[in-house]
């Protein structure tokens, strides 16, 4: 069954500075959005919002029609892939796994690319790149209709990343996805619709001289 | 869902009794190290995680356990534990 996140406004200021601005924009399950924005531009903020950890001055948001209050209903429809890592440093990966997901999502993380050799690890014994990858496979495993993901590409091999690329694209059939990283080739690669952050308010993107144009990419970037 | 909050609950915990180990060396007695474990050291061992492992609230609030649903939980725990401890040996004495 399809879901529907309709982000009708947000409104969000840090002392005199507004951040987001009547920021609003739409995701169904099975799209792929890009959020794009310089550092600063309040991104993260929005996702904090979203996920209930960060209390807007006004918001208005509605999933499947209903009004969301991110904060009473966190954890239960918005899954958030954090930029840092969230794991608990001191626990096993086995642990973590078969506590975090149910029985049947577990094979799907215990049997993907790269996790038997971290399997019997604890989460400090991982490099930060093995940490970041085996977060994104259980927030990706949780049954939650949507997910934000912040930065999942940073500090993850060339080869992890195209993994979790390909996973995404499964998962879309199940799933809205709402995903921001600086490395934006990536993002482009897999997103249907990109927006960008910029002043406060969401910008609809259509290619990347676009993002040349809006001041977040330079021509020698884009060469 | 009980096996995540005892993992939330065992790390905080920790912080707590290493907080309360210190506690004799500064001239506080055995009661007094027992009250603390359920006020106190509670209160302090949430500073000192989300000094360290702050992020690791992410991890829990993604399953539905937020911040303050773990937080309250262990204090009444630990103030239950504590207050019974206390009682105990109070009635021993």
């Amino acid at each position: 069954m399809g879901h529907y996140l309709a982000v009708k406004s947000v409104v969000h200021s840090f002392g005199a500075k507004k951040v987001l601005d009547e920021v609003r924009f739409e995701c169904n399950t099975g799209d792929i959005i890009g959020l794009f924005g310089r550092n600063g531009a309040g991104k993260s903020t929005l996702f904090n919002i979203l996920f209930g950890t960060l209390k807007p001055n006004a918001m208005e948001i509605y999933i499947d029609g209903k009004l969301f209050e991110p904060s009473k209903e966190q954890g239960k429809l918005i899954g958030y892939h954090t930029q840092g890592v969230m794991l608990p440093r001191l626990s096993k990966v086995s642990d973590i796994i078969s506590m975090y997901l149910p029985l049947h999502k577990q094979d799907e993380v215990c049997f993907a690319p790269g996790v038997n050799e971290m399997h019997y690890k604890r989460i400090h014994e991982l490099s930060l790149g093995q940490q970041r990858y085996l977060q994104f496979l259980l927030i990706l495993g949780l049954d939650h209709p949507f997910m934000i993901l912040d930065e999942p590409f940073s500090m993850v091999e060339p080869l992890y990343k195209n993994l979790i690329k390909e996973k995404l694209l499964a998962k879309r059939a199940d799933k809205g996805i709402l995903i921001s990283d600086h490395y934006y080739r990536d993002i482009l690669d897999i997103a249907d619709k990109s927006l960008l952050l910029k002043d406060g308010t969401l910008i609809t993107i259509q290619n990347n001289q676009e993002l040349i144009d809006l001041g977040y990419l330079s021509v020698q970037a884009v060469l | 869902m009980g096996g995540l909050y005892f993992k939330y609950y065992a790390n905080v915990t920790l912080y707590n009794l290493a907080f309360c180990i210190i506690c004799p060396v500064i001239g506080v007695k055995l009661m007094g190290c027992i009250i603390i474990f359920g006020t106190i050291g509670c209160l302090a061992s949430f500073s000192i995680y989300k000094y360290f492992q702050n992020a690791e609230y992410y991890f829990y609030a993604n399953k539905g356990l937020s911040k303050t649903h773990l937080q309250l939980k262990t204090f009444i725990i630990n103030l239950t534990i504590s207050a019974f401890t206390a009682l105990s040996l109070w009635a021993i004495i």
